[in-house]
């Protein structure tokens, strides 16, 4: 045997013989750096986190790379998929046997006459060592121009946050759209159409409508659809996408869907991460704690952040504020003080950086002893995305100060 | 061309389906840490926690590509030598052996062999090493996770045989057949 060999086998044998002593706490570990991570790199962007969350109510993963991917083909496995985000692996319906093929013509059977090209799909099953969830999507032509449309199975905590996110109309102070609706249907499914932008500062002016229902048991229908042939780089072939917001929502409703997702297994209830506030106590602490005299005019909120758009009489003033626990080791920017009782302050006014004109972010960052993070952030303007409508945001430094540093973000849950 | 980013998955889904990832795959990460640390466990422990942390801070967009388990052993080996380039100063003593006694009713004899001969080579010659010989990754494949030329890591591979050789002489066959 050349030593090379010897080498790996022995390797192998040692490698063999390690076996981590806690693989829970390695586990717990990795997660805890993994979101301190993402909180440090949300540092830099505040309320990203909540723009982005707010795609979420938008952007399903596996929806919204649906159309106008860069894989062609319609095979069950491969094609498409390779552009769909995998859904969760447990969440995967495990008793769903349909194909690809199904899926393109269980949608185009449920669309208006017209012309379909560029169907795509993919089955429920295994792709490569990724469970893959049914979908399909066409690009469809009723004689006024291209549009794509794309729809996706798959099942959800009916009773989580992430399933009120899939079916709670996003705040316009987060993103901007034309319309949006919300409803309970007879059956106890929820539902939620959206008619807004690919882009929400509306670089392009490329329509996306998006149709999502979640049914009591929790199987997940998302249509997506677009007023051109691909969801990106292509331009509008027509004023609105193909289907109107009524027909989004038969496609949805259709009960093949649901006939589909018949073996689904329940959905893993989902659990808020450890020692992470929900995100609507925080809405309800951060509106308590405002000044008098400020008029909230929109609050929201997604596990971990809360807003709340104010008006004192002198413009809107979007104001933010994330609690997350375990940030001990985040370094704070701006001007760093450090408080009798060991908590550290950070201190920062710079420009906004979403793109809207004159507009300012005012930030008062903390962590307490313990890890506990509480940063707040306010702006001269009611969105981001838009300009300023006032000089300066609504509170003072204080006052931001003031509100990160209350005792009452420790005990919250 | 998305100008966007990839639009995100909800947060629970996320940490679910990284979770059964991280689960599935932290044991053999945790292996292949402990060799390239030469049996230091608390600090492959560490290595594995922060690969895995990089992992889920990036999972919308890694469990797309095609081998996430595969771009978790090259975050691993990356994050293996900037650990080690940041703590060169207090640098662990050569041949020290692993503090914690292991699980295994495998040969003692060799493991320890093995792994002091292992503790002997230069970081990036074990990280050579591990690629290679445990996970049977081309020379092309493991430049690519070193981000270094295939040229070096041949010279690199050519320099830690012959020390292992030196080290191991021919106990390893020996050893290995008992």
């Amino acid at each position: 045997m050349p030593f090379e060999d010897q080498l790996g086998d022995a390797m192998r044998s040692t490698g063999d013989g390690f076996v981590p002593q806690d693989s829970r706490a390695l586990l717990d570990g990795a997660l805890m750096s993994g979101r301190r991570r993402l909180a440090r790199r949300r540092a830099a962007t505040v309320t990203g986190s909540v723009v982005a969350l707010a795609a979420v109510g938008l952007g399903g993963a596996w929806a919204s790379g649906l159309v106008g991917g860069s894989s062609g083909g319609s095979g069950g496995s491969g094609g498409a998929s390779a552009s769909v985000a995998a859904p969760p692996k447990s969440t995967l319906p495990d008793r769903v046997s349909v194909t690809a093929e199904q899926m393109i013509k269980n949608l185009i059977s449920l669309l208006p006459p017209g012309k379909t090209s560029g169907e795509r799909g993919s089955g429920a099953g295994q792709s490569g060592d990724k469970f893959m969830s049914p979908t399909a999507s066409v690009v469809f032509d009723d004689g006024k121009g291209k549009g794509s449309i794309g729809i996706s199975l798959s099942t959800i905590d009916p009773a989580g946050e992430s399933a009120t996110g899939y079916v709670t109309c996003p705040s316009k102070a987060i993103t901007d759209y034309d319309h949006c609706t919300a409803e309970v249907l007879p059956d106890g499914s929820r539902f939620m159409l959206f008619q807004g932008y690919e882009y929400p500062d509306r670089r392009e002016e490329t329509k996306n409508w998006r149709a999502t229902l979640i049914t009591p048991k929790g199987v997940l229908v998302d249509a997506t659809e677009y007023n051109a042939a691909a969801e990106k780089g292509s331009t509008t072939s027509r004023v609105d996408p193909p289907l109107t917001g009524a027909q989004m929502k038969t496609l949805v409703t259709a009960g093949v869907w649901k006939t589909t997702m018949a073996g689904a297994k329940v959905p893993r209830s989902e659990s808020v991460p450890r020692g992470e506030p929900s995100g609507a106590s925080m809405q309800r602490e951060l509106v308590a704690s405002l000044p008098k005299g400020l008029k909230v005019v929109d609050q929201g909120n997604e596990g971990g952040y809360a807003f709340a758009v104010v008006d004192d009489g002198k413009g809107k003033s979007l104001v933010g504020i994330n609690v997350q626990p375990g940030m001990g080791d985040v370094p704070l920017q701006g001007t760093v003080s450090t408080l009798p009782n060991g908590t550290r302050v950070g201190e920062e006014q710079r420009p906004g950086e979403k793109g809207g004109a004159g507009v300012v972010w005012w930030t008062v960052d903390t962590i307490r002893t313990n890890g506990l993070r509480v940063v707040i952030s306010a702006f001269n303007t009611g969105n981001q995305s838009a300009p300023a409508t006032r000089a300066t945001p609504a509170l003072t430094m204080a006052q931001l100060k003031g509100i990160a540093l209350d005792p009452k973000w420790e005990t919250l849950h | 061309m998305r100008k966007l980013g990839q639009p995100r998955q909800p947060k629970q889904a996320r940490t679910d389906e990284f979770l059964e990832f991280a689960s599935g795959r932290a044991n053999h990460l945790f292996r292949a840490a402990c060799l390239l640390t030469s049996g230091d466990t608390h600090l492959a422990e560490d290595l594995v926690q922060e690969t895995l942390g990089r992992m889920y801070a990036m999972w919308g967009r890694i469990s797309r590509i095609d081998n996430p388990a595969g771009y978790a052993q090259t975050i691993l080996v990356r994050t293996f030598l900037t650990h080690r380039r940041r703590r060169s100063a207090d640098e662990r003593p050569i041949g020290e052996l692993p503090d914690r006694p292991m699980t295994t009713d495998e040969d003692p004899a060799l493991r320890l062999a093995l792994l002091d001969a292992l503790a002997r080579l230069a970081p990036k010659d074990r990280a050579v090493v591990v690629l290679r010989y445990w996970e049977d990754r081309s020379v092309e494949e493991t430049a690519e996770a070193m981000r270094v030329s295939s040229a070096a890591v041949r010279t690199r591979s050519v320099r830690a045989l012959a020390k292992l050789r030196e080290h191991l002489g021919g106990s390893l066959a020996e050893l290995a057949a008992l």
